[in-house]
């Protein structure tokens, strides 16, 4: 994935009907979470990005296509929900989606892109405190409302009072394999493993290995996690992402053997329920 | 006030005007709408915008045709490129005094990347300033197969039929040459609501003032927003006589003129005999009309103007008629025009002779009068716009229009403030509209259920008899208590809170500031 010779822009946004903004402030946006990102995978994407805007419910990344093409369903100034949409798309492109579309597990890339956009999010909530992009007219003031609108996204993606995920995830891992784009229920470990990335920013350059192989080999998810454990590549005693995500959902055999013990963040009781939206 | 003036909603407008700018290519439009609607400020924050994307200011003119003749024209054009610093475009061209000099002048900055804002174009339909179009019209062909050239011509009228008539006429020498056309509407309510959270205004019963007063026209809120002290006044009475006194009736106040300055600018003498009649009837047939002006001949056709093309009437038929009905009655429909003629003009006269505030306290139940009219109105606005923004409380599919005459078959009148329908989930809402949330007494509530009783048993309110009902009742805040008690017993209860968190949709998160907007270089 890492290029050494980037073409310059990394990013360009193309000219259509944005709303009441400048090309230059939304591109400032995207180069923010750019930035949160790549420094967090240690990585670029190999081919520049396009950037365009439709009025769909969805963004979406053009699958095969380079330079890469991303259309977000966004306008105007609304720099959170730019930041949101592109995270989640740009963590695609980091994570070489296109490799293998469509197996059962791809809910597990659509989760690890989610938590992307929360954990860039909380990142340029901070880096816009401090260094605000000059092309983004009031982004300091404007940067505590990116820390508002994803702690508002996580609250609703948050499981009800008195539930642990792991049973959780037990009961939801066939509907996740059904129907990856399910956004609530991917959301919900997406929450947990914005949490934990988010204290070990190094665990997402084990993402960049996702993809590396073909998923549709691996019957369950936990031999999933086998196959990506065996490609992470690391060199410290730190936990490395699949060794993580198993904790937070209960498949580490340590867990299983002694959950109150071994598992400090897959039995973790969550958090008041956040609006009423239905998480099961 | 907590904010400063800042450019407000115009999204889709601003976004279309910002995508053909951007480009490198020749580009020419049009910019309509009433006057104060922001034909000027989009162009001024289009510019502002852009000067972010390239980092330094776009060349622009922006050039008001007089009244007067070519002369004076010319003058104000030549004064416009000089005080703009575009003199140097123009060095290659002899001096001009003559409005064929003028065109090229125009030509020669677009193909040097100005963008040239030709404001009140539809001078151009009669009179001086009438071979102006023909003579553009070769500049704008040569500039068309010019693909180096990389500027904007962009006419600014506020007349709708004379812009229409210059543009879209197959005769006209600039027919079919346009490739944007911007039509400027009032605000939404959505952006209303955004501006009086901003100025001092988000209060209910003083936003509702306030659409009264200036409806969705950005310049009028613009005047409001400027006002000092106005945050302090507590009691609504003491604000609003407060608002209307220093918009209206002190000796300097911004809005002084207004009225007589829109009328004066945009109708002839016989449409403006007419529309006053209107006023006076506040809603009236033509024979109405025609009874209180003797004296005018043509008043069809006046209507017919100040309906479609000046959009300042509105045509309703009536509920309980065939669709080709001929008993179409007339209402003023441009609020600041209703209140103009129905509280303010009147006010203004009396100012010059009697104390402000005394004047400024007669006006408010005359305010309060037309803040009822206003109400239903913006209830009936804000349901549409609700729908279409998705919200859930109603999606609408249809809506009775019109005014309430008494069905044949009935002794006793009809009159519901507003019947909405979904024609798939087969749902009818039935509105009923006061001012205060206390006027919803249990008398008014059953006087509302007869009148829909009524309706069901026409021929145009039979069809929902066997679909789901909602009686909903509409004021501009609901105490808390009251609206429990009020659903607690069925009632639907929505008021202007209610409608602003329907469009204001939080799940976008937060807007971004704006850029201010660049000042062009003019000539008024």
């Amino acid at each position: 994935m890492t290029s050494p010779s980037m073409p310059d822009p990394p990013i360009t946004v193309v000219n259509m009907n944005w709303g009441a903004t400048s090309l230059s402030a939304i591109r400032g946006v995207l180069m923010s979470v750019y930035d949160a990102l790549t420094e967090a995978f240690e990585s670029t994407p190999d081919s520049p990005i396009e950037v365009m805007r439709w009025q769909k419910k969805h963004p979406m990344l053009v699958e095969n296509a380079r330079p890469y093409k991303v259309y977000l369903a966004t306008w105007s100034r609304y720099w959170s929900q730019y930041a949101y949409q592109f995270g989640h798309e740009l963590c695609h492109i980091l994570t070489s989606s296109d490799r293998f579309g469509s197996h059962k597990h791809k809910w597990f890339e659509e989760t690890v892109c989610e938590s992307a956009s929360f954990f860039a999010l909380h990142r340029i909530a901070e880096t816009w405190a401090e260094r605000p992009p000059k092309d983004v007219f009031g982004a300091r003031e404007f940067a505590p409302h990116h820390e508002e609108y994803v702690n508002n996204l996580e609250q609703k993606r948050t499981l009800p009072r008195g539930q642990s995920l792991t049973i959780w995830f037990e009961k939801h891992l066939g509907k996740l394999e059904n129907d990856r784009y399910d956004r609530k229920r991917t959301g919900v470990i997406a929450v947990e493993l914005a949490h934990a990335f988010g204290k070990q920013p190094a665990l997402w350059r084990d993402c960049r290995c996702l993809n590396t192989w073909d998923p549709a080999r691996n019957e369950t998810f936990t031999e999933f996690l086998d196959e990506w454990s065996d490609r992470v590549d690391r060199r410290d005693k730190s936990k490395s992402a699949p060794e993580v995500v198993r904790q937070i959902l209960g498949l580490d055999n340590a867990a299983r053997a002694a959950p109150s013990a071994a598992a400090p963040i897959s039995s973790r009781v969550a958090p008041a329920f956040g609006d009423g939206s239905s998480v099961e | 006030m907590s904010f400063k003036w800042r450019f407000y909603g115009r999204e889709a407008e601003l976004g279309a005007l910002l995508r053909r700018l951007r480009r490198r290519q020749w580009s020419f439009g049009a910019i309509r709408g009433r006057r104060r609607i922001g034909k000027t400020a989009l162009v001024q924050q289009a510019l502002a915008t852009l000067e972010t994307d390239s980092g330094s200011p776009k060349k622009a003119l922006y050039v008001q045709l007089p009244e007067g003749g070519p002369a004076y024209a010319v003058r104000r054009f030549r004064s416009a490129v000089q005080l703009a610093g575009l003199g140097v475009h123009l060095r290659r061209l002899p001096e001009f005094s003559d409005l064929l000099g003028m065109a090229s002048a125009i030509g020669e900055l677009c193909r040097n990347g100005v963008v040239v804002a030709l404001d009140e174009f539809q001078r151009c339909l009669s009179g001086p300033l009438l071979p102006l179009p023909s003579l553009l019209q070769e500049e704008v062909d040569r500039l068309r197969d010019d693909h180096q050239a990389s500027g904007s011509l962009i006419l600014l009228g506020s007349v709708q039929s004379e812009m229409e008539a210059l543009l879209q006429d197959r005769n006209a020498p600039l027919y079919g040459r346009t490739n944007f056309d911007l039509d400027l509407e009032p605000w939404t309510l959505k952006t209303i609501f955004e501006v009086c959270e901003e100025h001092g205004a988000h209060d209910p019963s003083r936003c509702l003032t306030l659409l009264t007063l200036f409806g969705g026209v950005p310049k009028y809120w613009q005047e409001f927003s400027s006002l000092e002290g106005i945050d302090d006044i507590s009691d609504w009475d003491s604000w609003a006589a407060a608002v209307c006194s220093e918009l209206f009736l002190v000796r300097d106040a911004p809005l002084r003129r207004e009225g007589e300055f829109l009328l004066a600018g945009e109708l002839r003498q016989r449409h403006l005999n007419v529309l006053e009649a209107v006023a006076s009837l506040t809603s009236g047939t033509s024979a109405d009309i025609g009874q209180a002006l003797p004296e005018v001949t043509s008043i069809g056709d006046s209507l017919r103007i100040l309906v479609k093309s000046l959009r300042l009437l509105e045509k309703q038929l009536p509920v309980f008629a065939p669709t080709r009905s001929n008993k179409a009655r007339y209402t003023v429909s441009d609020p600041f025009l209703c209140a103009w003629l129905g509280a303010i003009q009147p006010c203004c006269d009396a100012a010059r002779f009697a104390p402000v505030a005394e004047v400024a306290r007669s006006l408010l139940p005359m305010l309060q009068t037309l803040e009822g009219f206003a109400f239903e109105r913006v209830m009936r606005q804000a349901t549409e716009e609700a729908s279409r923004a998705g919200a859930k409380d109603f999606p609408l599919s249809g809506m009775v229009r019109g005014y309430w005459n008494r069905p044949r078959t009935h002794s006793k009148p009809v009159e519901i403030d507003l019947v909405a329908w979904n024609d798939t989930t087969r749902r009818v809402r039935f509105g009923s509209c006061k001012r205060s949330a206390f006027k919803h007494g249990s008398k008014a509530r059953e006087t509302f259920r007869s009148h829909v009783k009524r309706f069901l048993r026409t021929r145009a309110g039979r069809r929902f008899r066997n679909w789901s009902q909602e009686f909903a009742l509409f004021a501009p805040e609901f105490p808390k208590e009251l609206r429990a008690t009020l659903e607690g017993r069925g009632w639907v209860c929505r008021d202007l809170k209610d409608f602003r968190s329907m469009l204001v949709d939080s799940s976008n998160g937060n807007l971004g500031s704006i850029e201010a907007s660049a000042k062009i270089a003019s000539a008024r």
